[in-house]
């Protein structure tokens, strides 16, 4: 992305001093929006030394939050990439009247607030929701329990990975998957020899996002978590609760975590996006090199 | 393996692709299905290799006299070769070709060593052998359409079927592989259908061409029949660039551009006509010698390229286009401006009213379109 | 080539996968926001105009939104100029410099909130500097602004750079070479090719801020009629066990969110429709 732009030639570009002027602007403006606040978190954590920031990583309920987490994440990710393949293949491979209104609801959790994402759920199986009061009958716990936080969370990442997929199987089109049915292939085979290979870097790119929001999520779990230290704490929940109990090396010590996963995340996102655009722009230009027509 | 369709009809909403469509193509034959955009042959080759549904009320698909109508695309065996040849981007070309047997369930797969020979037999046959190990995104557009074909042959296919399988390549690339299908099918013996919209392409290579327009057909028969006996001025206008003319005929005699003649044999009724006459079937003379003429004037003339090809004007403003040989030409020492006399060789006519014209304008509006719409830089 | 028609497929799995797709997406999503909007309406009409007038809630409206834009606008420029300066010079560090710009969509909000709040309180690595001009960001409507720049700064940056990469050199060449200056040439040639992408990142930024929460509520300092946004008086309506009056604002929000929704869907068809074509 934007590497290999030749510059413009000095006759249409703009004088090196507007250039150093915009490109010093711009990384001022990343640096102290960016780095900054990067750079605070792993300063603070590591204020009293490695020993005390280990330490508070090692914490029971620091574990119990690494642990939720993780477990709300392997929940949500497979969820979402069952519906997002399902999704992605009906839109893309297929024809059918109001297309275009399941593409718009799939963005829906987009346009909520992460607050609201959680609310809803409580207005549905909260005490005084819906099901409120028959889930209390059978002692099945959802809101304030890890249902609702799994719940919550697969609400916030619903989109990701269907709106990766989306627009690269349109692209691809369903030539290939024809040509392996009339090849022999049964509806399995053609999925997972000829659809998936094709898509497998979009696919990841959406796991890749959908997991950093998944482990990062706060506003939605927030609502829906009760936060119960130890058992319905996710990291994010977690340093808010250090951060309110002034314990800020703690706070800081859970926040690096997270902000390494970001780092990761980024790092991840960067090596897979050039494939994706690769596999997106091989789609695009399916056709012989040749071309057109003589 | 013999292919019957009768009385197919297919529509896409409101668009009619096909209308009550029938067609036998013979065992091991050649055919090409010829016409122009939207005048349904690919909708037709894609409802015999399965790949579309016929509506309801349509005819039988028989292959071999057997109706295979209900029978799903894979296990239909036939050998298709889309038109921009849907290779599997991420296998190889060694990949793609093994793709067909490595997908066939366990007791009917191939041995490992089995699937290699035979993949390999085939790159040869294609003369592919040497790049087993590329990607499609490293071949050439021949390269690819040749392995293309041999993966549609993989499966061993009782009838192969290829949409466009020349139309994206350039001229001289898809004139080498005209010639290797060709060959393909002397030695492999295998039935072939196959689209096109080049009418070269379906005189060169095919046994018989059926004629499409607006998803009907228009005429069946041999190159020759189609060129030298169009059943309808859509087939005369498709296969190549024509001189049309309102005219008369009455009681055998032919009125036309202040030519009056006998008119062709089989034509004895009376009314207005349509006379087509090709470029290359006039006889140009500097002088009038006694046979019934057409007076016309030279205004454009080019001689680059295997004839030379002149721009005529009658008295009454029409416009001729006429081929002659160089050795014809430099006879005759024309110039622009210069005044010749023309006598048809050749001519075809069609009753007003009789079918065909208003398609053959829709038809070539359309051509226009595409025209259009594939070269953005053309005209 | 043929004519493109409508595939009546051959592919399988069109009603399994769609199938599972409509059900999954009613569970998740459709019901769960129903219940939102049916529980609102169970209050009457002027209950819900109690609730959602009552000063602290247009307080909180009043901070959300103006923060908001605020926020957006900010970024509307400085994302232009980031988008602007990753697309076309060269300077070192550009590739790990646009791997960065992702980081407010990688980084966990609460992480966000409480890095930001610790460097701008008042004795934090910027706030100290601020406070001695008499400058106070956290636990002040400015500092809520700031969170809401930081977590909206990818929008504008990622909805420009594609556009500014496909934007034929050509173009400008041709404004050259027709006398233009390089000023008329970007006011007169460039701009009005940004302007679809440049609006649509503005409402994408907008939008996200006004429904942000993590990033906010530690750096807002939450004082009543002053720093408290909206998301966070849905929370406290909640914890009073007020789910009615929580649900009133929500489809306030929600309202105000769709109508963003479908002014950004407005904006991308304009930008995909040529304008020549009239």
């Amino acid at each position: 992305m934007g590497t290999g732009t030749a510059v413009a030639p000095r006759a249409i570009g703009e004088p090196a001093v507007v250039r150093w002027i915009l490109i010093v602007t711009a990384l001022c403006f990343l640096g102290l929006f960016l780095v900054v606040p990067l750079a605070a978190i792993f300063v603070q954590a590591l204020e009293k030394g490695i020993g005390v920031y280990l330490v508070s990583l090692h914490e029971a309920d620091a574990l119990a939050a690494i642990r939720l987490t993780l477990l709300t994440a392997a929940i949500a990710v497979p969820l979402n990439l069952v519906f997002g393949v399902a999704a992605a293949w009906a839109i893309a491979k297929f024809e059918f009247v109001g297309k275009s209104v399941l593409i718009t609801l799939i963005d829906l959790p987009f346009a909520v607030s992460p607050v609201i994402s959680g609310l809803i759920y409580v207005l549905l199986f909260g005490l005084q929701g819906w099901l409120g009061p028959w889930l209390a009958a059978q002692d099945i716990k959802i809101i304030f329990a890890v249902p609702g936080i799994v719940l919550a969370t697969i609400f916030v990442t619903f989109p990701f990975i269907a709106r990766e997929l989306i627009p690269l199987m349109q692209a691809q089109g369903t030539e290939e998957e024809q040509a392996a049915r009339v090849l022999g292939a049964s509806g399995w085979q053609m999925f997972f020899r000829v659809t998936l290979p094709n898509i497998k870097w979009g696919l990841l790119y959406g796991v890749i996002l959908c997991n950093a929001r998944a482990m990062g999520e706060f506003g939605a779990v927030s609502v829906v978590s009760g936060h119960i230290r130890g058992l319905t704490n996710t990291m994010p929940l977690h340093v808010e609760i250090l951060y309110n109990e002034y314990n800020f090396v703690a706070a800081f010590a859970v926040a690096s975590l997270l902000a390494m996963l970001a780092l990761v995340t980024l790092a991840a996102k960067s090596a897979v996006e050039w494939r994706v655009a690769r596999q997106l722009r091989a789609a695009q230009s399916a056709g012989p090199e040749e071309g057109r027509k003589s | 393996m013999s292919i019957e369709v009768r009385k197919i009809t297919k529509t896409f909403g409101s668009f009619v692709a096909l209308n009550d469509v029938s067609l036998h193509v013979a065992s091991g034959e050649l055919v090409a299905l010829l016409g122009p955009s939207g005048s349904g042959k690919t909708t037709l080759l894609r409802i015999i290799a399965g790949l579309e549904e016929t509506d309801a009320g349509s005819g039988p698909i028989l292959f071999h006299d057997e109706d295979v109508a209900g029978i799903d695309v894979r296990d239909r065996r036939v050998g298709f070769v889309f038109q921009h040849y849907a290779l599997f981007r991420h296998m190889t070309v060694f990949e793609n070709v093994a793709f067909g047997l490595r997908v066939r369930p366990r007791r009917v797969r191939p041995s490992r060593a089995a699937i290699r020979e035979k993949v390999q037999q085939l790159l040869k046959l294609v003369q592919m052998d040497f790049m087993a190990d590329r990607y499609p995104s490293q071949l050439s557009g021949g390269q690819r359409q040749r392995v293309a074909l041999a993966r549609a042959l993989a499966v061993e296919p009782k009838v192969l079927l290829l949409d466009e399988p020349f139309g994206a390549l350039d001229a001289k690339v898809r004139r080498e592989l005209r010639r290797w299908l060709r060959r393909l099918h002397e030695e492999i013996q295998v039935t072939i259908v196959f689209v096109t919209h080049d009418q070269d392409e379906a005189l060169e290579l095919a046994d018989r061409v059926v004629v499409m327009n607006q998803g009907k057909v228009e005429q069946i028969g041999s190159p020759d029949e189609v060129f030298h006996e169009p059943a309808s001025e859509f087939v005369v206008n498709f296969l190549g660039h024509v001189n049309v003319f309102q005219g008369r005929l009455e009681s055998g005699r032919l009125h036309f551009s202040g030519l009056t003649m006998d008119a062709p044999p089989r034509h004895g009724g009376s009314g207005a006509v349509r006379v087509f006459v090709r470029p290359h079937d006039w006889m140009v003379e500097t002088r009038a010698n006694g046979a019934p003429s057409l007076k016309a004037t030279v205004c454009q003339i080019n001689a680059a390229g295997p004839h030379a090809r002149l721009r005529l004007i009658t008295e009454y403003g029409e416009w001729i286009d006429v081929d002659m040989s160089h050795d014809r030409y430099h006879e005759l020492a024309l110039y622009t401006g210069a005044a010749v006399f023309l006598v048809p060789r050749d001519i075809k006519l069609f009753l007003d009213g009789s079918n065909g014209f208003a398609a053959y304008q829709a038809a070539r509006e359309q051509m226009q379109r595409d025209a259009r719409h594939l070269s953005p830089a053309g005209p | 080539m043929g004519l493109v028609l409508k595939q009546r497929s051959v592919l399988p799995g069109f009603g399994l996968t769609l199938g599972f797709a409509v059900l999954y997406l009613s569970l998740i999503v459709l019901v769960p926001l129903a219940a939102l909007v049916i529980k609102s309406t169970s209050l009457t009409w002027q209950r819900f105009w109690e609730i959602v007038s009552d000063p602290r809630v247009t307080a909180s409206y009043r901070l959300s939104f103006g923060a908001s834009l605020a926020a957006a606008l900010i970024n509307t420029v400085f994302g232009f100029v980031v988008a602007w300066v990753l697309v076309r010079y060269r300077f070192p560090g550009k590739k790990l410099v646009d791997a960065l710009v992702d980081l407010p969509f990688a980084l966990p909000t609460a992480v966000a909130g409480i890095a930001l709040t610790s460097i701008y309180a008042a004795n934090g690595w910027i706030g100290r500097y601020l406070e001695a001009w008499g400058v106070r960001v956290a636990f002040t409507p400015l500092g809520v602004m700031l969170a809401m720049t930081f977590i909206g700064l990818p929008f504008v940056v990622r909805t420009l750079q594609p556009i500014l990469e496909d934007l034929d050199p050509e173009i400008e060449q041709a404004a050259a070479s027709l006398g233009a200056t390089r000023r008329q040439t970007i006011a007169r040639v460039i701009l009005p090719e940004l302007w679809p992408a440049v609006l649509t990142g503005f409402a994408l930024a907008f939008a996200r801020a006004l429904g942000e929460y993590g990033s906010v509520v530690f750096i807002s300092g939450n004082m009543p009629m002053r720093t408290e946004i909206a998301p966070l008086l849905i929370i406290i309506k909640l914890e009073q066990y007020d789910s009615a009056g929580a649900a009133a604002i929500a489809v306030v929000m929600l309202a105000a969110s769709f109508s963003l929704l479908l002014l950004i869907n407005l904006l991308q068809r304009w930008k995909s429709t040529p304008q020549t074509a009239v």
